[in-house]
């Protein structure tokens, strides 16, 4: 049984000749963990997705996927193993259907007719779209549209799924019912492995452990208790942290002692 | 300018088996010179109703008025709308996609030069907006694709500011941008607004709200449900709960507080320091 669901070691990339993105990362990644990668816009996040997928060539070093250094032979069967979610709902909706579109990795995967039907209903009940299966994209709404490509995703069940920014064009309640998702799915299948990409904070806090990437580099690589009390580390790279850490920073500067770094942890102590 | 829409009504596909009525008996002034906030669930009508401002769609009856320019349904062919569409910036969501031309300059010039502005003018107009926008001159001759997406954002805007309009329409400006970028972004809007322009901009995020709004207007199903102060928005827990809008973490924080005791005024929170500041004026702490 391995026990690293990716180990990256030593990579350099840059899509073309003169650009370096990575010049040397690397970094693990355990079997059921769920790990949050955060920075900037062009910090080089969503290329590490690329990479894991193998959509871009390392120029060095290797990216182990279960074990198994990524090449161009094993690629076709390790991506069986890996499911992505991208950011825009739209861009990803394949089927004129619910249905269709849960079916349609299936159909590539050539399960049989009868089987598809037990598992685009166990996976759009999973993900709560049961009663839209006929319904069109364009009458759903963008977390709809997100549920429905994770549930697509999840019934080619792999064994690391990647998110890729998938929340950030969603308003809060689509945020909201996806954070939901991702927990549930670990509380079911503590073997699966998530690696999410993310601008949301509050996400991230509810990770097993916080990559933050800056300029192709990580900077910080903690649980998120640790990190995010790194406030001088994260301004630098241009980071915000949750709501709750901050206060507690604000009221201390300001003279008002307090400890706690969540919200009812501070409301007890400011109303002692 | 002021604008005023009174008994608007919106329907699409009219007289046909898809009709949808999107907006209803729409009353409202958004006044000169604020920063008017657009919140509502996805489909209560926010983008149909901005969309009226600029006659990019025209009211199924009702009207909407713009500094005087009057906009109804019997408008078959609108003769002043060059004059308003000069006078109504709107950037839509995801602006950037809609950037075309080879460079940078060309495509922030391209509308003033549509306008009717001479070449070297809108070179010189597009220049400004650029600069105020924050967009470096060593991009000016770049492609506009091969900018990051906070830039290509940012040169996108340019392109409707160019001409200075009066109203700043605005959908959902910083979704998708990084928290830095998010918050330069919306400094850019306070920084246009304080030359003197109307900005009017759809959001969920309620932080953005309390933060730079003057007004929040809130839809939902198409029907206006409130125009009030932002902070107003949250004194009813029901109303907002029944919206199904975020509360800011900073509000439901200065609300908790003063179910224990505390006296903060809702008004003054608008960040996490101006909570701050309420909470040291408790006696407390004194």
């Amino acid at each position: 049984m391995e026990n690293k669901a990716i180990e990256i070691s030593e990579i350099e990339f840059g899509y073309y000749k003169d650009q370096t993105i990575f010049s040397n990362l690397s970094l693990d990644v355990n079997v059921g963990e769920y790990v949050c990668v955060i920075g900037h816009n062009g910090s080089g996040k969503s290329t590490l997705a690329k990479l894991l997928v193998g959509l871009n060539e390392v120029r060095k070093g290797e990216i182990k996927i279960f074990g198994q250094v990524l090449n161009e032979e094993n690629i076709y069967s390790l991506r069986k193993k890996i499911g992505i979610v991208f950011q825009n709902p739209d861009n990803q909706f394949i089927g004129s259907t619910v249905r269709d579109d849960i079916a349609f990795g299936l159909e590539n995967a050539c399960v049989k007719h009868e089987d598809m039907e037990e598992i685009i209903h166990e996976y759009a009940k999973k993900v709560n779209m049961e009663e839209f299966l006929d319904k069109e994209p364009g009458n759903l709404s963008g977390g709809q549209k997100q549920r429905v490509a994770i549930a697509g995703t999840l019934a080619m069940n792999p064994s690391l799924l990647i998110m890729d920014e998938s929340t950030s064009m969603l308003d809060p309640k689509g945020k909201r019912e996806i954070r939901e998702l991702t927990n549930m799915l670990r509380q079911e299948n503590k073997k699966l492995t998530i690696i999410s990409i993310t601008h949301d904070i509050d996400e991230a806090l509810q990770a097993d452990r916080v990559i933050v990437i800056n300029q192709g580099e990580v900077v910080l690589n903690d649980k998120p208790e640790v990190v995010f009390k790194n406030e001088e580390k994260l301004k630098e790279v241009k980071l915000d942290i949750p709501f709750s850490y901050k206060l507690n920073q604000v009221l201390n500067k300001n003279n008002i002692k307090v400890d706690s770094v969540d919200f009812e942890g501070l409301v007890k102590e400011l109303c002692q | 300018m002021p604008v005023v829409f009174s008994h608007l009504n919106y329907i699409y596909s009219i007289k046909t088996p898809m009709e949808f009525s999107a907006l209803k008996d729409i009353n409202l002034q958004i006044e000169d010179n604020s920063f008017t906030m657009i919140v509502g669930h996805t489909g209560s009508g926010k983008s149909t109703l901005v969309q009226q401002i600029n006659a990019l769609l025209i009211p199924t009856s009702g009207i909407v008025d713009v500094n005087g320019i009057v906009v109804d349904c019997n408008v078959k062919k609108l003769k002043n709308i060059k004059e308003l569409r000069k006078g109504v910036g709107l950037v839509f969501q995801f602006p950037e996609y809609q950037l075309f031309e080879e460079t940078v300059l060309k495509d922030v010039s391209f509308g003033p030069k549509n306008f009717g502005v001479d070449n070297k003018k809108a070179t010189e107009l597009a220049k400004e907006a650029l600069n105020l926008v924050g967009i470096d001159e060593s991009l000016f001759d770049k492609s506009p694709f091969e900018l990051s997406g906070g830039q290509k954002r940012r040169v996108a805007i340019a392109g409707v500011i160019t001409l200075k309009p009066k109203v700043l329409i605005l959908d959902e400006p910083t979704a998708g941008l990084d928290p830095q970028g998010s918050r330069e972004m919306m400094k850019l809007f306070t920084k246009i607004k304080e030359q003197g322009t109307t900005i009017i901009m759809i959001t969920h995020d309620m932080d953005n709200v309390i933060r730079y709004g003057t007004d929040v207007v809130v839809l939902a199903k198409g029907e206006l449900i409130k125009k009030c102060r932002p902070y107003e928005l949250f004194l009813d827990q029901d109303s907002f709960n029944s919206l199904s809008i975020d509360e800011p973490l900073v509000i439901k924080m200065a609300k908790r507080l003063n179910q224990n005791g505390y006296h903060i005024s809702l008004e003054n929170v608008i960040d996490i320091d101006s909570l701050v500041q309420e909470i040291k004026k408790e006696k407390r702490y004194e």
